[in-house]
């Protein structure tokens, strides 16, 4: 028994066993959450490399698995994240009992969790790249319900996250070259180009990110918030692998001051462009993308304390994602659109599902009291403190010093996040207005209720005990030996 | 038997087709063409791969191929497609271009590549990589977006072929490749219940 066959195999075998099952769309979806606990739960009881006693007999649970030539690895430093990966599947599938999803949700759903983890554990890892896509390719059907024709949102993500294999296949054959002759400049910056850009279409970095807003607005909001979830984490720590292995990659300056740049810019434009938007489907896509945008600027720190602010920002956008997906879908069931000129007054109507949207989306522009605060606060704490070396910056943060430099960053950060909270009191200022039916009712029906309730907890304990949670999130970077040390 | 003599024929081959699924209108000609293109691919994957393992190349895309076709059939609302004339010239010149610039980056983009590398493979490999590009920017449907994506996809594993010889691999693209077909089909028949290609 080896680790990829418990936490990958046995897990495929029953997506496919629950794909033939779904249109017992309750049992597959109670399935399907115990399934994904009990990996979790498994991830972190279950010791791997080491001897075990059960009853009379002893075995070990070996961590390695060999395919055609190859070696799937899952390690006991992967476990943490694992576990943490399957718990948040797990969340996601019992909230699709009170949210309008496909009936295949649950096992493609499943499935594209697994080829995600198997994306992490895979050797040589830039075969990820394949895997990657293989997951993207199960999350289609989830994202376009049947019988509705395939949006410009769905098409543009197939086309730009395909694009992204073949330049990261190529870095990784070019990268054995850079190995071969390290001092040989012209091909490492060749490699860093290459690299950039298959990241930039993988992760939706800007100017590519122009199709994620289109998705959200087309697409039900829970699966896309559920994909939009599992795709950039899954994407980031393949980054990260990049330069946890490659020594001469992570000490390449021109890696931080681009993330930096782009992270920079990512926050800036989106929270700008949130701020203009009528949709409230839009400005969740812009709240991805700010997201993505403050997960580059905490590795651009090059440090273990932004490695530490990325892994609980994990948490902090699993669970804001989640409250914001989830109540734009039970709004998105009562109202024919998500526009602004459609949901006047719905605060009066359904309290809990807009008090969640807008709770969620000031966790995420970093309001006080709420869960995604003290990440941001640390953070633009780590970008004001962090001073460059003379002599030892880039000519790319010497020409861009306008963003990169870490004062005018935190002012541009600053500025972005701005634009979330605008297009927040925006949000709140329609929803608040009085619409045809004066007067307050609560609209919502308890199975949508309770898990909205919950949400909005959580954001605040996350919030007000940061302690309690985040630390513990670090557990996740365990697998990447070098970027911690 | 040596089939070194073919590079200049394949390479032809390979321009002709993607130009036809570019251009064509009429679903039957635009799978002939991408399936007679996976000829091509076949040609230059085997000249650095074993056969046995570059006749996956050649049979995913046939079923890819194939699967796309068995759903269209019979799809009466894709029949009679009908362009301009303007709008069939502007496809064509801008795949002329595309073919241009080919000729003129590849000698520069075969440096990269392994010295054994024919310059027909590089040039086939892009020739379809930004044929595939160019139909995927110039088109909204869905399952011309497909074309597009299966076009792009046979370029890079073309070149990529030449400089990674794995049975995984050879796997991994080949469910790419089917998956990408079967997303076709997803969209194709949601298209047309909602009455569009």
């Amino acid at each position: 028994m080896s680790s990829p066959v418990i936490w990958m195999a046995f897990p495929l075998a029953l997506a496919l066993i629950l794909f033939g099952l779904q249109r017992y769309t309750r049992w597959v979806t109670l399935s399907g959450v115990l399934l994904t606990a009990g990996m979790a739960l498994l991830a972190i009881l279950l010791p791997v490399e080491q001897p075990m006693q059960w009853l009379n007999l002893s075995f070990k649970i070996s961590d390695t698995l060999n395919i055609l030539g190859r070696k799937f690895t899952l390690s006991s430093g992967d476990l943490p994240f694992v576990a943490f990966i399957y718990f948040i599947a797990s969340i996601w599938f019992l909230g699709s009992l009170a949210a309008k999803t496909t009936p295949s949700f649950i096992p493609l759903g499943l499935g594209m969790v697994i080829f995600l983890i198997a994306a992490l554990t895979v050797d040589p890892f830039l075969y990820a790249a394949l895997l990657i896509e293989i997951a993207v390719l199960l999350s289609i059907p989830i994202m376009s319900p049947p019988g509705i024709k395939a949006g410009y949102g769905i098409q543009r993500y197939l086309i730009f996250q395909t694009l992204a294999v073949p330049f990261i296949l190529f870095t990784g054959w070019m990268l054995t070259g850079v190995e071969n002759n390290p001092a040989d400049a012209v091909l490492a910056t060749r490699v860093i180009i290459m690299l950039g850009l298959g990241f930039a279409f993988l992760l939706a970095i800007f100017p590519f990110y122009t199709w994620i807003p289109t998705l959200v607005e087309e697409a039900p909001p829970y699966v896309t918030g559920f994909v939009f979830v599992m795709l950039p984490m899954i994407a980031v720590m393949f980054l990260l692998n990049f330069l946890d292995r490659y020594t001469w990659l992570r000490s390449d300056l021109r890696i931080y001051d681009t993330l930096r740049l782009t992270g920079v810019l990512m926050v800036t434009t989106a929270g700008i462009f949130a701020a203009f938007q009528q949709n409230l489907g839009r400005i969740l896509g812009y709240a991805v993308i700010v997201e993505t945008g403050l997960a580059l600027l905490s590795i651009s720190s090059a440090s273990v304390i932004g490695l530490g602010l990325f892994s609980a920002q994990l948490l902090t956008r699993a669970c804001g994602l989640w409250l914001w997906a989830l109540a734009l879908d039970g709004l998105k069931q009562r109202l024919p659109a998500l526009g602004f000129k459609d949901i006047h007054g719905v605060l009066r109507k359904f309290p809990f599902i807009s008090a969640s949207i807008l709770l969620a989306l000031f966790s995420l522009a970093g309001l006080p009291l709420l869960a995604g605060f003290p990440i941001r606060l640390s953070l633009l704490d780590l970008i004001a403190q962090s001073t460059q070396v003379e002599g030892q910056s880039s000519s790319l943060s010497t020409q861009f010093s306008f963003f990169v430099q870490s004062q005018t960053a935190v002012v541009w950060i600053a500025l972005g996040l701005l634009g979330l909270f605008v297009a927040g009191f925006h949000s709140l200022l329609i929803m608040a207005s009085p619409g045809e039916e004066p007067g307050w009712s609560v609209g919502e029906k308890p199975a949508m209720l309770v898990p909205l309730s919950l949400g909005m907890l959580v954001l605040f304990l996350i919030g007000l005990f940061p302690h309690w949670f985040l630390p513990g999130m670090q557990a996740i970077l365990r697998g990447f030996i070098h970027l911690l040390s | 038997m040596s089939l070194d003599g073919l590079a200049l024929p394949a390479f032809i081959l390979l321009i002709v087709t993607s130009m036809v699924v570019l251009l064509s209108r009429d679903w039957r000609w635009s799978l002939v063409a991408l399936s007679t293109q996976y000829l091509g691919v076949f040609y230059f994957v085997a000249q650095n791969w074993p056969f046995s393992m570059a006749v996956i190349k050649l049979v995913v895309g046939w079923m890819a191929g194939a699967a796309l076709g068995t759903t269209l059939v019979g799809q009466r609302k894709l029949e009679g497609e009908s362009l301009s004339f303007a709008g069939r010239v502007f496809p064509f010149l801008a795949g002329c271009l595309v073919i241009i610039l080919v000729f003129s980056l590849a000698p520069q983009v075969l440096t990269w590549f392994p010295n054994h590398t024919s310059i027909y493979l590089v040039d086939g490999g892009m020739t379809l990589v930004m044929m595939g590009l160019l139909q995927m920017g110039m088109t909204g449907q869905p399952y011309r977006v497909i074309l597009g994506l299966l076009t792009m996809f046979a370029g890079f594993e073309v070149l990529y072929a030449s400089v990674e010889v794995s049975i995984l691999v050879a796997g991994l693209l080949a469910a790419v490749n089917l998956g990408l077909a079967l997303i076709g089909i997803y969209f194709i028949t949601n298209s047309t219940a909602e009455g569009s290609l």
